[in-house]
């Protein structure tokens, strides 16, 4: 056997390692299925935890300067301001302890965030640099809620018209639409038995994949499953995630990318991983989960088979199409990145 | 050439494990029960490109040396523990998972017990006979949980029998506050003497944590003496949660799903 044929057996059967020229190179291990493949690199934050320090890293985003935002619940710095190599920039932010959700919405060219605290049950309306521009409270005008602990928002999600879209995930599931100026419209989904109602509605999003005809899409965590709803609440169908507690839906592109805070079938375990679904809201790949299977048009349950994650809680996704990972719960371990692979 | 390979398969070594190394997470489990009456059927999934999972059913620990996994295992043995482990090259190959599975020995008339906690209350009279049970999920049906100091299990045979082992499955889940018990004691009804006299008794420790999972424990009796058709089974629970754990000092939870007598 020569050395270039052992090369590519050993290749073949060391599946999930890089065997390039480059083989002396950090972080060889790649993650995920087909053309959905990425090398992870767990080293990519350089910021100092004595002095920067974090907690749960629940949400990141990029912003139009590139950057990218995470948000922690420690409230030394609850944002941090990174590059897209891993440094630290500028953080903000001590008066979110319960820092859980974050949006970024360019609003007449001008980025704001949007912030869910668990702790304050309030959504707030940020700039950049973290200057407060709204508070939105308990929603009393819904009529469902009578006292602020009763509700727990977990995320946002603004559609173009500047509409906010709150989830309440972590209290009675509701989902509640405000105008831009934060005045109440209409709530729905909230529990029940029926398709259209939601338990743990931990994330939301606004699918503009089909630009004529934006939708909203709802995490039901506890249920494994996306709920899909009109912008203007009705129910349209489920896209089930079977065995895979799925977190905040992120579109880029022609894909939907969640993180999945772990499989169904290993609770309580850091069994997390990351999944993307194509345009037809298929499963394609699964970051350190199971190769994605479908039995008459149905996926098959999903799990963790790797253990690079313990509990991924979201995703980013930047301009290059890096992905950046944030984690709860995991020891106060900072965002990995994750370099597609051609 | 064979220099080369040498060094080759030395710098692979040196480059996996140098770096991020990471672990393979455990196989999943598919069964509908791990009692039965002719047998049960254990199906074992890792959908992971290049993985392989290799078994024992001799309490082996799985080896690269053991049974390759290739299609649902096939149980029939009055008591058997299937031991699986995952592989592939560049992973930490995962930890072992272990099942084990019973089938039925005599025939039990009735079950009666201490009152579990509402919550976890089961699925009717028959649920610590019903040869469903070896489920992980805490809110299975299968299981019957119980809060207080002691349970008491009172057996009623079909027919009077020479007792030679009691078996309990248990769910351990020390994160969700569920131990095995401190004490089983085994108790026989003697006619003569119209009493119940201790037979055997076995102690569980929970001094140090322990893996999530499905539990058997089999309380083998020495020299059975005498036949008897009735059972009297105490449980001694975890009064207070051990140092070790965030919740120490707090009531512990123990769950039971089903009871064999051979």
């Amino acid at each position: 056997m020569n050395r270039k044929h052992f090369i590519r057996q050993t290749s073949l059967a060391a599946t999930g390692i890089l065997l390039s020229p480059k083989w002396l190179q950090k972080n060889d291990v790649i993650l995920g299925h087909g053309n959905k493949r990425y090398r992870i690199n767990t080293k990519w934050s350089k910021a100092d935890a004595l002095q920067y320090p974090v907690k749960d890293c629940h949400e990141m985003v990029q912003d139009k300067k590139g950057r990218i935002i995470l948000l922690t619940n420690e409230t030394k710095n609850n944002v941090l301001i990174y590059d897209k190599s891993g440094k630290l920039l500028s953080s903000w932010g001590t008066e979110y302890p319960g820092a859980h959700g974050l949006t970024l919405f360019n609003e007449n060219g001008e980025d704001v965030l949007f912030i869910c605290d668990n702790n304050r049950h309030q959504v707030i309306k940020t700039t950049i640099d973290g200057k407060v521009l709204m508070t939105l409270n308990y929603p009393k005008e819904t009529g469902v809620y009578t006292k602020q602990e009763e509700y727990v928002p977990t995320e946002t999600a603004i559609a173009a018209n500047g509409d906010i879209y709150v989830v309440d995930g972590y209290g009675k599931d509701y989902v509640i639409q405000y105008n831009s100026k934060g005045e109440y419209i209409r709530h729905f989904g909230g529990r029940g038995d029926e398709e259209k109602f939601l338990k743990n509605a931990h994330g939301i999003c606004v699918d503009n994949r089909n630009k004529n005809n934006p939708i909203l899409i709802v995490t039901s965590r506890e249920q494994n499953c996306f709920k899909r709803y009109t912008m203007t609440g009705v129910y349209i169908n489920t896209i089930p995630m079977p065995g895979a507690w799925v977190c905040r839906p992120v579109i880029k592109g022609d894909y939907l990318y969640t993180a999945v805070l772990q499989s169904n079938s290993n609770t309580g375990n850091k069994s997390g991983f990351v999944t993307i679904l194509d345009k037809n809201n298929k499963v394609v790949s699964n970051l350190a989960g199971s190769e994605p299977i479908y039995k008459d048009g149905k996926p098959e349950e999903m799990y963790q088979t790797i253990k690079a994650f313990q509990y991924p809680h979201d995703v980013c996704i930047d301009d290059e199409e890096n992905m950046y990972v944030a984690q709860w719960n995991s020891g106060k371990v900072y965002p990995y990145k994750l370099e597609p692979v051609a | 050439m064979k220099y080369y390979t040498t060094l080759f398969t030395l710098l692979l070594y040196t480059h996996c494990f140098a770096q991020d190394s990471f672990q393979l997470a455990k196989p999943l489990a598919k069964y509908e029960s791990v009692f039965f009456k002719e047998s049960a059927k254990l199906e074992l999934k890792f959908a992971q490109p290049g993985a392989k999972i290799y078994y024992t059913i001799n309490n082996d620990m799985p080896s690269e040396k053991s049974i390759l996994y290739k299609k649902p295992i096939v149980l029939k043995n009055q008591f058997t523990t299937v031991k699986a482990k995952a592989f592939c090259n560049g992973f930490i190959p995962s930890e072992t998972i272990e099942y084990s599975f019973a089938k039925e020995g005599q025939k039990i008339k009735r079950i009666t017990s201490s009152l579990p906690n509402s919550k976890y209350s089961g699925s009717g009279d028959s649920t610590l006979f019903d040869n469903k049970g070896g489920i992980e999920n805490i809110s299975s049906k299968t299981w019957m949980g119980f809060d207080s100091d002691t349970i008491l299990l009172n057996i009623e045979l079909a027919e009077k029998q020479f007792i030679n082992e009691v078996l309990l499955s248990f769910l351990r889940n020390e994160n969700s506050w569920i131990f095995l018990p401190k004490q089983v004691h085994v108790h026989y009804y003697d006619e003569g003497s119209d009493t119940y006299k201790l037979y055997w008794k076995a102690e569980y420790s929970s001094a140090t944590a322990s893996l999530p999972g499905c539990v058997l424990k089999g309380i083998a009796i020495p020299k059975p003496i005498i036949k008897s058709g009735k059972l009297k089974v105490m449980l001694v629970t975890v009064n207070k949660i051990p140092d070790w754990h965030p919740a120490k000092g707090q009531h512990a939870w123990c769950f039971i799903d089903e009871i064999k007598v051979y």
